[in-house]
């Protein structure tokens, strides 16, 4: 028996995947408000965090407010093989089409580029490309130029009360973990995932001695 | 989506103070005299060289060069930055030809180029595209460039002559008339306001998005127009 039946869970309520869930984003209501005016705006957007501070949350909370028609198209850098042009991908979609581009560090800079022409092509309306340090990235000056001041920064984790938050979108009214021990997961964890993380290794164990 | 944006209440579908040069690619103002050279050097076969900062309108101008000289089946735009190597003019052609051209290599001729971050061009890059342009491939080119980068060997410097562009700064009474086309007589952002604006970073890029920071804030400080006050964060 999984951990999460154990304590009356039909599925795991902690699944760290934002792209499959239907959870909303938590503890970034200003963040999560420059990204929509930046996309709806016609901007190119950096999101910039370390893994787990929720930057592909960012992404989902722009799929849940642009979706519709085909118009937003979520590209993992990650996924991407080398030798693939996103020329190829944004040829076959409708003009005005929201490129969102988890990872872009991990992107050739010839697929940069082919996306700075396409935007100022406006065939993409705007653009949202996620990173673990902006200064990093390998982008060309004029992309750089492009996105200037759009240049959203998330912190490692979110604030307690936005982690209680989630926690209770996660589990309803149930209540697995006493408040001490979800506090002590949110003291150790270095990011939100993290949090996450700790708590769920916390329900494994409360299951186990269930 | 929801009108959540300034510029939805205020009318407008899109963001109008866009700084995507297909947009708006009739209106460079300022720069008319330029473009109409740029032209007429193209309709003459020769090379040009346009310089400029970021955010002048470079872009823009090869934009409109697109449009006027037929499309993408006339012109081949390239951006130096992606070169890997030396740039392969030879595909380039090819894949400027129809699908004949591409399956029996066929490389198509009198194509007007168009080289953006013409600074990233080496020096064979520079020798083989005057043997191009030499052997009629090419009928015309015009580079793009950010002046202080770029370094061009001698028989290019011959070819373009004085036909070298600046692209240089935009007047306020200019700012002032790019800002009332893109959103008319809407005084919501009055012209003194706008020349203040402009007087904060007079890059025309720079320049729109300003204008639409402070169309922005004082949205959200829900004014009846920008204010001096809106103008202290740019």
């Amino acid at each position: 028996m999984e951990w999460h039946e154990a304590l009356g869970f039909d599925d795991n309520p902690l699944l760290l995947e934002p792209l499959k869930t239907e959870y909303l984003m938590r503890g970034r209501d200003e963040e999560g408000k420059e990204l929509l005016y930046r996309i709806a705006s016609g901007h190119m957007t950096v999101i910039e965090g370390v893994d787990g501070s929720g930057r592909t949350m960012m992404l989902k909370h722009a799929i849940d407010n642009f979706k519709g028609k085909g118009r937003v198209v979520y590209v993992n850098a990650e996924n991407l093989d080398e030798k693939l042009n996103v020329a190829d991908l944004i040829d076959r979609r409708p003009k005005g089409m929201i490129l969102l581009m988890d990872n872009v560090h991990l992107l050739s800079r010839e697929n940069m580029i082919r996306i700075k022409y396409f935007y100022d092509e406006d065939r993409i309306a705007s653009v949202v490309f996620t990173t673990l340090d902006y200064d990093k990235v390998n982008f060309t000056d004029a992309i750089r130029d492009r996105v200037g001041r759009n240049v959203i920064r998330l912190s490692k984790k979110v604030d307690e009360d936005a982690a209680q938050q989630i926690l209770k979108d996660r589990f309803g009214r149930k209540k697995p973990l006493d408040q001490a021990t979800i506090k002590k997961a949110y003291k150790q964890a270095d990011t939100t995932k993290d949090f996450l993380m700790k708590v769920e290794h916390a329900c494994r164990d409360e299951a186990e001695n269930a | 989506m929801k009108k959540l944006t300034w510029f939805h209440h205020l009318g407008f579908y899109t963001n109008p103070f866009s700084i995507k040069p297909a947009m708006y690619d009739n209106e460079l103002l300022g720069y008319g005299e330029i473009i109409d050279k740029v032209n007429d050097n193209i309709a003459e076969g020769k090379l040009s060289l346009v310089v400029g900062p970021y955010g002048t309108g470079k872009t823009t101008i090869l934009k409109g060069v697109i449009a006027k000289f037929g499309g993408r089946k006339a012109v081949i735009y390239y951006n130096c930055v992606q070169k890997d190597g030396d740039i392969d003019y030879d595909t380039l052609l090819r894949k400027s030809g129809g699908f004949f051209s591409r399956l029996f290599r066929i490389k198509s001729k009198n194509r007007i180029l168009l080289l953006d971050e013409a600074q990233e061009m080496s020096e064979d890059d520079q020798k083989s595209v005057l043997d191009h342009y030499g052997d009629k491939f090419f009928r015309a080119i015009v580079l793009v460039s950010k002046k202080e980068d770029i370094s061009l060997i001698k028989e290019v410097k011959d070819a373009i002559k004085d036909s070298t562009f600046e692209l240089g700064k935009l007047s306020e009474s200019e700012a002032i008339e790019l800002v009332r086309r893109r959103i008319g007589s809407l005084d919501f952002l009055p012209d003194d306001i706008i020349a203040k604006i402009f007087r904060e970073n007079t890059n025309p890029r720079a320049f729109l998005k300003n204008c639409e920071e402070a169309c922005r804030i004082a949205f959200e400080d829900e004014a009846k127009g920008v204010k001096e006050k809106h103008l202290k964060s740019l």
